[in-house]
């Protein structure tokens, strides 16, 4: 059996760094929290985000951290605005 | 240790031990490419000496930063293949004096 090759058998470790990498915040769980077409109640969060990839459309309001909320009961829709513009609506309608 | 250094014992001018150790130092770890020279020859040899010659001919010993390989059962066959090492390794030391010395 032959001996296995350890090319830097004659390298000097000294000087070998530390990364400065291997940290990584928490994931926050972003993304849609109702489906299209699922009943929300008033005050249910439909969609956490930074920033407003989607965009709060009827009875829907946005919050401080940009979640967007519905403001009255009914099924929640999620529409095209535009070319490339996405928005929630919340349309009433009494629970099934 | 700033360079690997080589250092071969004769007796009638044949080899009877080579002691190879110390760091070439000519880059960080994982790029270092004179050490890398220096580990295949010596790995390509003790290799072949296992696989052409009887298996108790030399005893060595390899570690980190370290070789040291000597005769036990000593043959013409064996001078030859000690002889072609260090003349790899002198190969080396030609291109990279600065990483590695032959005394």
């Amino acid at each position: 059996m032959l001996l296995k090759l350890n090319l830097q058998l004659f390298a000097s470790k000294k000087g070998v760094g530390s990364t400065k990498n291997g940290r990584d915040s928490h994931s926050k769980r972003l993304g849609a929290k109702v489906a299209d077409g699922q009943f929300a109640k008033a005050g249910s969060i439909l969609y956490r985000q930074r920033g407003t990839k989607v965009y709060p459309g009827n009875n829907v309001l946005r919050g401080g951290d940009d979640t967007l909320f519905t403001t009255v009961d009914g099924v929640v829709k999620f529409e095209r605005v535009g070319k490339d513009r996405k928005q929630v609506s919340c349309y009433p309608k009494v629970a099934a | 240790m700033t360079m690997i250094s080589v250092k071969i014992t004769f007796k009638n001018e044949d080899v009877i031990s080579l002691l190879i150790q110390g760091h070439a130092n000519q880059n960080d770890y994982g790029k270092d490419i004179v050490c890398a020279g220096v580990s295949t020859i010596v790995y390509g040899s003790i290799n072949a000496i296992d696989k052409i010659l009887t298996k108790d001919c030399v005893n060595f010993e390899l570690k980190e930063g370290y070789t040291f390989l000597e005769v036990t059962k000593n043959s013409k066959e064996l001078q030859t293949m000690l002889n072609m090492m260090i003349i790899q390794l002198k190969t080396l030391e030609e291109s990279y004096p600065e990483y590695i010395k032959i005394k």
